[in-house]
């Protein structure tokens, strides 16, 4: 329902949101500059750097390939992680803390580690498959994203609903689609843009795991900090806040309140 | 209002139904039959095993032994959604993402209900609860009374054989419970609908149901129709759960032509007229309702039914005063009686605590009631 929200609380979101976003912003203005090395505040006016960006073939390599190992670490993280909520959460399993807690675990153990622990069993194993490799890292490092959500959503599931429909006629499948679905949805949207944006994002895992052929953005931006000092650094930078930001608008455009509402 | 034909509620019957959940049974050798268009209630405190029958009924449950048959047939292995019932649940149980409209139409649509037909049906289903014009709304949208009608009306749209109610008006307050309970007997009177509702609120049983099933520990305790629970209650639990009484144990000391003789330990005598079958090896008490009672001031020759004490104080109720009694005599063999008073006898008679007065009642209000 409506209700007002206080003036302190306004401005302590206010404050909040300005710590969050603003050093985001620093990036933006910066790849706008017209000078040949990075400067804060931004003198003059150009897109150049943007252009210069789009135009490198290893860059939008790069782009290309983020764009690729995303989508499919986000597919596989929703092929394992919505049974798994569902059984976690809905039927009593033996041993199911102590899943729980090894599925969360990689929140908690420094990224940099899980990378190099990886890297060190596939190694171990002699095994050599890049993308496959990257897409069993991010997922590992995704799945909790998944999990998580999708379990808040199907613990808010109301079950007389459930009862409601079968008694109305329903059958399971029809349950399942007709009423389980849209209530589990924004949790399992919102669980896949997470799971989209953090592997999108990596660079510790990343880093042990991929190779000249298969090389993230993030690791891209990374070299190129090290080999030049110029805005286009900064543009690629702003391009993935830009894509992130468009990204979430897009599912909250197509999607409604279905984010909003899960994250209160 | 909408034109609508009585459907005919089906003849809902339970042989023996148990249920058990590892080694506790919750329902044990439950054997009811509620007659065709007639509202059955099962009313007993929480944990008596009444939801759990109820679900049985609707197929949500499996009972563990026993058979539901409605109309004679056999349902117990059907599943809920074939079963063709209608529900309505405690916290209504609407599905959010649906409008008003959609709510009521579900069940048609589960039908296979031709598109029209079913917006159609669903409009009069609307009509008949009285909240046409709220197609549109979301269930959000609803005030409480509101969302109970809807629930209503999508569970009656499809001309179920038999509603179910499941603590239907728990969330609502006492002046729309009342409206509310009051539309619903109309309305399933109106449709003909077989109904069986679990309450743990006597006053709605008594409001609603043609008969009363009395659930405690899973059993049944007493079946009739609300004004015989009421007034013949078998058994101290009942006598208990459904209005207010005063119990005396006593032991019966003789049984003859339809009058009964009870003694209490005080040695006081008591006799009762109320039918009965108990034999005079059973364990009883003497319950008298508090509105049963009359007050006359000062000591009275001793006679069966009566009991002379102090006043231990008074309360005003509203329509009535109700005054506590302390029987002179062994104290810990003498409990306090409640009588209550009309109000307009109050004023006149004025009783005040400290004062002696005496508690009289007729044979044909003494109840015999079982003991535990």
């Amino acid at each position: 329902m409506n209700e007002t929200v206080s003036l302190p609380l306004k401005i302590t979101v206010g404050i909040i949101l300005a710590l969050v976003v603003a050093p985001l912003i620093v990036p933006v203005l910066m790849s706008i500059s017209d000078t040949p090395y990075i400067v804060f505040p931004p003198q003059g006016f150009t897109l150049k750097w943007y252009g210069e960006v789009l135009a490198n073939p290893e860059a939008r390599g790069s782009f290309l390939f983020s764009l690729e190992l995303a989508a499919i670490v986000t597919a596989v993280s929703l092929l394992l992680g919505i049974p798994c909520a569902a059984g976690l959460t809905r039927y009593r399993v033996p041993g199911q803390d102590a899943v729980l807690g090894l599925i969360l675990s990689p929140l908690i153990v420094p990224l940099i580690v899980t990378g190099v622990a990886l890297l060190q069993v596939f190694a171990l194993m002699g095994w050599r498959a890049t993308l496959m490799q990257l897409v069993i890292g991010h997922t590992v490092v995704c799945l909790p994203y998944v999990i998580r959500s999708v379990s808040a959503s199907l613990l808010l599931v109301n079950r007389s609903l459930e009862d409601a429909a079968a008694v109305l006629g329903a059958p399971p499948h029809v349950v399942a689609t007709r009423v389980i679905w849209p209530q589990v949805r924004p949790g399992i949207l919102a669980g896949g843009t997470f799971c989209f944006i953090v592997s999108f994002d990596d660079y510790p895992v990343s880093m042990w795991l991929a190779d000249g052929n298969h090389f993230p953005v993030p690791l891209y931006l990374y070299t190129i900090i090290e080999r030049s000092f110029d805005p286009s650094i900064a543009a690629i930078a702003s391009l993935m806040i830009f894509f992130a930001l468009l990204l979430v608008l897009v599912i909250e455009k197509v999607f409604g309140l279905s984010l909003a509402r899960l994250a209160s | 209002m909408a034109t609508t034909s009585v459907s005919g509620g089906g003849e809902v019957r339970l042989a023996g139904i148990s249920r058990s959940y590892g080694d506790t049974q919750v329902v044990r050798d439950v054997n009811l039959t509620a007659a065709s268009g007639s509202i059955l209630a099962l009313l007993g405190p929480s944990g008596c095993g009444k939801t759990t029958t109820l679900r049985m009924v609707a197929g949500l449950v499996q009972p563990s032994a026993g058979d539901i048959l409605i109309d004679g047939v056999s349902v117990t292995g059907q599943p809920v959604h074939k079963r063709n019932l209608g529900m309505l649940f405690q916290n209504y149980a609407l599905f959010p993402h649906l409008n008003v409209l959609e709510n009521v139409a579900f069940g048609l649509a589960m039908r296979g209900v031709p598109k029209g037909d079913t917006m159609r049906r669903a409009k009069e289903a609307l009509a008949l609860v009285r909240l046409s014009g709220f197609e549109d709304r979301m269930p959000a949208a609803l005030s409480g009374g509101q969302q109970q009608r809807v629930a209503m009306a999508r569970a009656i749209a499809y001309r179920p054989r038999v509603l179910l109610l499941d603590e239907p008006f728990g969330a609502l307050d006492k002046k729309l419970r009342e409206e509310m309970q009051i539309e619903l007997r109309q309305l399933c009177n109106e449709l003909g609908l077989t109904t069986l509702l679990v309450t743990h609120d006597q006053e709605e049983a008594l409001i609603l149901a043609d008969q009363i099933a009395v659930m405690r520990g899973g059993r049944i305790e007493q079946v009739d129709n609300a004004r015989a629970v009421y007034e013949r209650p078998i058994s101290h639990f009942v006598a208990d759960f459904i209005g207010t009484s005063n119990f005396i144990p006593a032991s019966l000391v003789d049984i003859s032509d339809g009058r009964m003789t009870l003694r209490s330990p005080a040695g006081h005598l008591f006799e009762s007229t109320v039918p009965n079958d108990f034999s005079m090896q059973d364990r009883v008490a003497v319950a008298i309702r508090p509105e049963s009672m009359r007050l006359t001031p000062g000591e009275l020759p001793a006679a069966a039914n009566r009991l002379t004490g102090t006043i231990i104080r008074s309360l005003f109720k509203g329509q009535v005063l109700s005054v506590w009694l302390k029987p002179d005599g062994q104290a810990e063999l003498q409990p306090e009686l409640q009588v209550s008073i009309p109000i307009e006898d109050a004023a006149r008679m004025n009783p005040q605590p400290g004062e002696t007065w005496s508690a009289h009642w007729s044979a044909a209000r003494t109840l015999v009631v079982r003991e535990q």
